[in-house]
């Protein structure tokens, strides 16, 4: 794993070694963001970040980062959740335009 | 201390000042933008009117569509051709927003949209805005708080940064100036 990178939380419990299926049923704390329950959650890690901590229930552990790339990147998974995240916010807006177009309709009929 | 600093990319950044504006335009400094299309530079305008960004080209991000791009992807022009949304880099995105902290601190329910200037729910009025953080395959339509773009929550660190393409088309004649932009996070 790298500074200056968006991961999933289950990839950074995977690199762990912690168990994924904790997530949501014990506290999960990674880099310091608390409260983490979705194996889904983003996490980018700064860019002068050397290592992270992730601490699941009472267990602790320390990932070091290698050296980050110049251009922020993301993984895999991190990209996948955002595709599924883009089609929600498209289908909104397609909701949103037909819901316009009908009122303009019902505008234009009175 | 914490501490915000907004930047419009390009050869230079142009930092953008409390009291600055953000200027989507035609092709240059102060032209207008058809009814109903993208704007085609951004630009920073001093309190004053002054072109604050004209020495270090500013970057330009214009919104192109919202999923015709490869595999439903939005798409974007930077001035060299349409483009995957996706594709952009950190150096293409037109904003750079720094969050510094003297001590390290986790920032999250990071939102960024605009609003008319006066209500944070209200849409900015007679602008459609676009935003998108870097690797967003899609645009967000970020018009009120309801509707805000979410950016990545970061883990703990001193400084963070965050990449944001920016696009905004006038959907009616006469210039917009009930339209702000706003960023929020929580750092813990």
């Amino acid at each position: 794993m790298k500074a200056n990178a968006k991961y999933t939380a289950a990839e950074i419990l995977t690199e762990a070694g912690m168990d994924v299926a904790k997530l949501g049923k014990m506290a999960v704390t990674i880099g310091g963001i608390a409260g983490i329950v979705s194996p889904d959650h983003l996490i980018k890690l700064p860019a002068d970040a050397m290592s992270i901590v992730v601490i699941v229930g009472e267990e602790k552990a320390t990932i070091n980062l290698a050296e980050p790339s110049d251009d922020s990147e993301i993984s895999e998974d991190a990209k996948t959740v955002l595709e599924e995240n883009g089609k929600i916010e498209t289908t909104r807006i397609e909701k949103q335009e037909e819901d316009e177009a009908k009122v303009e309709e019902e505008t234009e009929k009175q | 201390m914490a501490t915000f600093i907004w930047y419009l990319q390009g050869t230079s950044p142009t930092t953008i000042d409390a009291t600055d504006y953000v200027q989507f335009a035609g092709g240059t400094f102060g032209s207008a933008i058809i009814v109903g299309a993208y704007q085609d530079s951004t630009h920073v305008e001093s309190s004053v009117g002054a072109d604050d960004s004209s020495g270090n080209t500013p970057k330009n991000n214009k919104f192109i569509s919202q999923s015709g791009g490869t595999g439903g992807d939005s798409q974007v022009d930077l001035g060299a051709g349409t483009v995957d949304l996706d594709t952009i880099t950190d150096a293409g995105c037109a904003l750079k927003i720094n969050f510094s902290h003297g001590t390290s601190v986790v920032t999250t329910g990071h939102i960024f949209y605009a609003y008319d200037g006066t209500t944070t729910t209200a849409v900015p009025t007679g602008v459609t805005f676009q935003a998108a953080e870097k690797g967003d395959p899609n645009w967000t339509n970020a018009e009120g708080s309801a509707a805000a773009l979410t950016i990545t929550d970061e883990a703990t660190g001193t400084s963070h940064d965050y990449y944001i393409a920016v696009s905004a088309s006038p959907e009616s004649v006469g210039l917009k100036t009930a339209f702000k932009l706003r960023d929020e996070l929580t750092y813990s």
